[in-house]
């Protein structure tokens, strides 16, 4: 064995191992271990489902953070509940159509929600892959993120959305003509108005190479797209996917500003299949801070802004909206739903399940230390690519559960309907 | 904390340039882009480090010996060796010369990567001293000991002058009070340039101090400073080396300190014109000291001899006619000197009569203060952000917002906060307590106003002082250029109670939360 694969034997499987124990609370919970959003309650709670793929022990906080407003302060009403078992959870159904059009392809994923777009370069290829392994095992989709489409996805593509970002880093017309979906990114929420972020140490030979761009070269992308001032410019970019993949699907990804409603309706106008809102307390590979909380709103308040403004215009059943940016568990899942949302797009969540920590270190050289956010040779291999897949779809499996469970007590017998009722939430913030 | 620049690569040719005045065609342009060149400042006693990991020593031997067998005979290799020695730690913690055995405690970035390897050998605790270095308004967002909490941000910022960027999402509480509230809005598709951060177009920070009507004369010759920013009066008093630097990191980046009377003999006269001069006594008044001296301030509160023990809110009560005239002789005679006069006012019941008395003097401008913890002197206090807000729109139902300059501070600690309280109706923010965290001084207890604010007591070289504001400036200057251009805007003036580009908790929340039932939690 070479010295790094002795490494990846020492490091990787004792990582996995501490992983499992910590989640079955066996050892000294570490006192710095999660902050007012991903609580050490969540971040176990997470490890937990994603090693038994079942719903977590009452004793563990699995619901909500501590971070003293939106979801975390929202919960449903089950004073009304219908019985438990009335309804039997096989009949609830979970799967949503992500073209609402009359016309074109129907794109149906088998829960409510999809992975986010994380970067070749953000990421490492190892995790990558991973979530596109377990997407198809769930039958739902992954998102390219803007550093292109590496080959090794190829087997993949059916469940793969192609990101257009604004630094069009590895668009190519072929990854176009592969996937399901192309998704327009035309905001971040975690660094709305400010294009991605990739600094110079994680810009390696292959992360450059499938960029077009240069090693050891931090690579900002603008903001917004160069090529687009108006909805009629939107509509032009929608046009020229068209003409590449007649049949794909066009999401707009974008972030929350006081006039989000007005972006939604615009890309509904320009053809979009599914309006994507990104609220600012969401993940990134890299973002100034300042970003982070202060431009544009939190997605709880976007969801029913947006639904609400696209049902006032009798559009909101030929648009699927998708919302993002925070949402941890599968009770803000289902809470998002009941803002109006259709679906969510989940990512930290994601990286949790095998083995992040929320630390935050994603933005330097070697990025992630257990191999996650890094393009680093060795540490991107101490994630072992089968047991990553088992672990996220291990989560999804427990929030499933944790979806009918909600459902049913609420008498639903699908998500969809779920879709905007506000009636059923409380909420004890100030 | 990585870090960033945001400034756009300069080639050689164009530092030499830009340093001679001359356009790359040739020409004499005359231009000068503002810019605050920062230089990295390290800090000048050891910052203290967020973590605490530590090491059960029986569980390491024992771990060390097992690993020993497990590799055996292999370990004749160099690899197999070098596997074994390989630490859990990719920050270098356990890379003393005994490893794990004695951990290198301030490299440890929380990670928590040695907990996942070995939970039963090592556990990682949060470092306790944190606690001793502010007070409770500074604790509030995040815990302070994360790298995201506003005094590891000011400390970063100071030492690098540049913009904090870091990995993963928010990890702070949804919302807190006041300026924690708001969010500013952006624009998905207008920017001032279509060439992201990296060489964007000239975004400008400059904001005029005086009155924005008069006649062309008048407004051509105006007193401006290069940020919305100033030193307000410092917390602690008459320390001499703080005094020093703070004036000259005024004058080096082009924004003011307000000074009290009693400690300007510490500043050379060079300085003076980066000086607003705070008169607190009426025995000043006639101070020779102040000459280059631009602007004045006449606090309101002292200067009606009303005592910080008292409540502020009776200077309403007590400004009669008698005061009001000696007050604006006072205005007159300063005027006569072609100073510009500023009144510092408290945030009391009362306020706005208070404004619209006041403004018929000859002034040129009001300074609101709040305490340091943002909240105003009002019988039921609030924070400074809904007052302001009043105050902005009154004085522009009254017409007379543009006849003055509005400066506020109190609970202004953060980059953010400066354009928020601009959307607010603010020209300029003070900042207080600030400056004394850039430059490490140690709170000694709650720091609430400059009357009961104490701190340890501290030597330090100004010029070190001076570059570490200087970065401070440097790095607000870049944020504030990134909200500005998450919104397309171009001017910080333009920003000036621009409410429609905030976006607020309560006003969103009552809208968004409409028809779900509240319950106490
Ligand atoms: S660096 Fe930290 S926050 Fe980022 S992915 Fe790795 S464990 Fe998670
Ligand atoms: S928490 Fe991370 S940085 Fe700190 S000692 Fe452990 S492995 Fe090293």
């Amino acid at each position: 064995m070479s010295l790094i694969e002795l490494k990846i034997n020492k490091h990787g499987k004792a990582i996995n191992r501490g992983i499992d124990t910590l989640a079955l609370l066996k050892s000294t919970i570490p006192p710095a271990l999660g902050n007012f959003r991903w609580t050490k309650d969540l971040i176990l709670s997470t490890y937990y489902q994603a090693l038994m793929g079942e719903i977590p022990p009452e004793t563990m906080n699995y619901k909500t953070g501590a971070s003293g407003g939106g979801f975390d302060k929202l919960k449903f009403d089950f004073t009304e509940s219908v019985s438990y078992d009335s309804i039997s959870q096989s009949e609830i159904k979970l799967s949503l159509e992500l073209n609402k059009r009359r016309n074109g392809k129907s794109l149906t994923i088998q829960q409510p929600t999809y992975g986010g777009g994380m970067s070749f370069g953000s990421v490492s290829l190892n995790f990558m892959l991973a979530r596109a392994i377990a997407a198809e095992n769930l039958q739902t989709l992954t998102c390219t993120g803007e550093g292109g489409y590496p080959t090794e996805l190829f087997p993949y593509s059916k469940n793969i959305i192609t990101q257009v970002a604004t630094g069009l880093f590895g668009v190519r017309e072929e990854t176009i003509q592969k996937s399901p979906m192309i998704e327009f990114k035309y905001a971040q929420g975690a660094k709305p108005g400010l294009g991605g972020h990739l600094l110079a140490d994680k810009v390696t030979a292959s992360v450059a190479k499938m960029r077009d761009s240069v090693e050891f070269s931090s690579l900002f992308s603008p903001s917004p797209f160069h090529s687009v001032y108006s909805v009629e410019d939107h509509k032009k970019h929608v046009d020229w996917i068209k003409a590449v993949n007649p049949e794909a699907l066009i999401s707009v990804k974008v972030s929350t500003p006081k006039d989000v409603e007005m972006v939604a309706i615009g890309s509904y106008y320009a053809g979009a299949n599914v309006i994507h809102i990104d609220g600012g307390y969401g993940g990134t590979g890299a973002a100034p801070e300042i970003a982070k909380k202060n431009i544009a709103m939190p997605i709880e308040y976007a969801i029913p802004r947006v639904h609400k403004f696209l049902e006032q215009e009798g559009v909101r059943d030929e648009i699927t909206l998708i919302a993002s940016g925070g949402i941890r568990t599968a009770y803000d899942v289902t809470k998002a739903i009941a803002l109006g949302a259709d679906g969510v797009v989940i990512g930290t969540a994601e990286n949790i399940a095998v083995g992040c920590t929320h630390c935050g270190n994603c933005e330097r050289g070697r990025g992630c230390q257990i191999g996650i956010a890094t393009s680093d040779e060795e540490l991107s291999q101490y994630r072992d690519l089968s047991w990553s897949v088992e672990r996220i779809t291990n989560m999804y499996k427990a929030w499933k559960k944790q979806y009918k469970v909600i459902l049913a007590q609420l008498g639903l017998k699908s998500i969809q309907e779920l879709r905007g009722r506000k009636d059923l939430l409380l909420y004890g913030g100030k | 904390m990585e870090i960033r620049e945001t400034s756009p690569k300069q080639t050689n040719l164009h530092k030499v340039l830009k340093n001679k005045n001359i356009h790359p065609d040739g020409k004499l342009s005359g231009y000068h882009r503002f810019s605050i060149d920062t230089v990295y400042t390290p800090p000048r006693i050891p910052k203290p480090f967020s973590f605490l990991p530590t090491v059960n020593k029986i569980g390491l031997t024992k771990l060390l010996v097992k690993e020993v067998f497990h590799y055996n005979f292999k370990l004749i290799k160099s690899d197999y060796r070098q596997a074994l020695m390989s630490r859990p730690c990719i920050y270098g913690v356990f890379s003393g010369p005994i490893g794990g055995f004695n951990p290198i405690k301030e490299k440890c970035t929380g990670c928590l990567r040695c907990v996942q390897e070995y939970p039963d050998v090592c556990n990682v605790e949060i470092n306790p001293e944190f606690d001793q270095y502010t007070d409770s308004f500074w604790r509030r967002k995040d815990p302070i000991y994360s790298s995201t909490s506003p005094y590891s941000l000011i400390i970063n910022e100071a030492e690098t002058g540049k913009i904090p960027v870091k990995g993963m999402g928010y990890k702070g509480s949804f919302a807190d009070e006041g300026w924690d509230s708001i969010w500013t809005d952006m624009s998905e598709i207008v920017r001032p340039t279509r060439d992201g951060i990296y060489g964007r177009e000239f975004i400008s920070t400059k904001v005029t101090i005086g009155s924005k009507l008069g006649t062309y004369r008048e407004l051509s010759d105006p007193i401006e400073s290069s940020l919305p920013i100033l030193f307000d009066l410092t917390p602690v008093k008459n320390n001499k080396i703080l005094i020093e630097t703070l004036a000259k990191a005024s004058e080096k980046n082009g924004t003011y300190f307000l000074i009290r009377p009693s400690e300007i003999s510490a500043i050379p006269r060079k300085f003076h014109k980066n000086l607003i001069y705070s008169i607190e006594d009426m025995k000043y008044t006639n101070h020779k000291s102040y000459q280059d001296i631009r602007i004045i301030e006449i606090n309101i509160v002292k200067a009606i001899g009303i005592e910080q023990s008292m409540n502020y809110n009776d200077i309403w009560k007590r400004l009669n006619s008698e005061r009001i005239a000696e007050i604006e002789n006072l205005i007159n005679k300063l005027k006569s000197n072609g100073k510009k006069i500023i009144l510092r006012i408290p945030f009391t019941d009362g306020i706005l009569e208070g404004i619209e008395k006041l403004s018929k003097a000859d002034i040129d401008g009001f300074h609101l203060f709040a305490n340091y913890h943002g909240q105003t002197y009002e019988h039921s206090p609030r924070f400074i952000s809904r007052v302001l807000r009043e105050v902005h729109e009154f004085m522009l139902k009254k017409n007379i917002r543009d006849k003055f300059t509005l400066v506020t501070s109190g609970g202004i600690i953060l980059a953010e906060h400066v354009p928020k309280a601009i959307i607010f109706g603010a020209d300029l923010v003070g900042i207080d307590t600030t400056p004394l965290v850039a430059l490490q001084m140690r709170f000694k207890g709650e720091c609430v106003d400059a009357d009961s604010a104490e701190f340890y007591r501290d030597s330090f070289d100004v010029e070190w002082g001076v570059n570490r504001l200087t970065n401070l400036f440097g790095a607000w200057h870049n944020q504030i250029l990134e909200i500005l251009s998450a919104m397309g805007m171009r001017d910080i003036r333009r920003l000036r109670g621009d409410i429609g580009r905030a976006i607020i908790k309560e006003e969103m929340e009552a809208e968004a939360f409409e028809g779900i039932r509240r319950i106490t939690d």
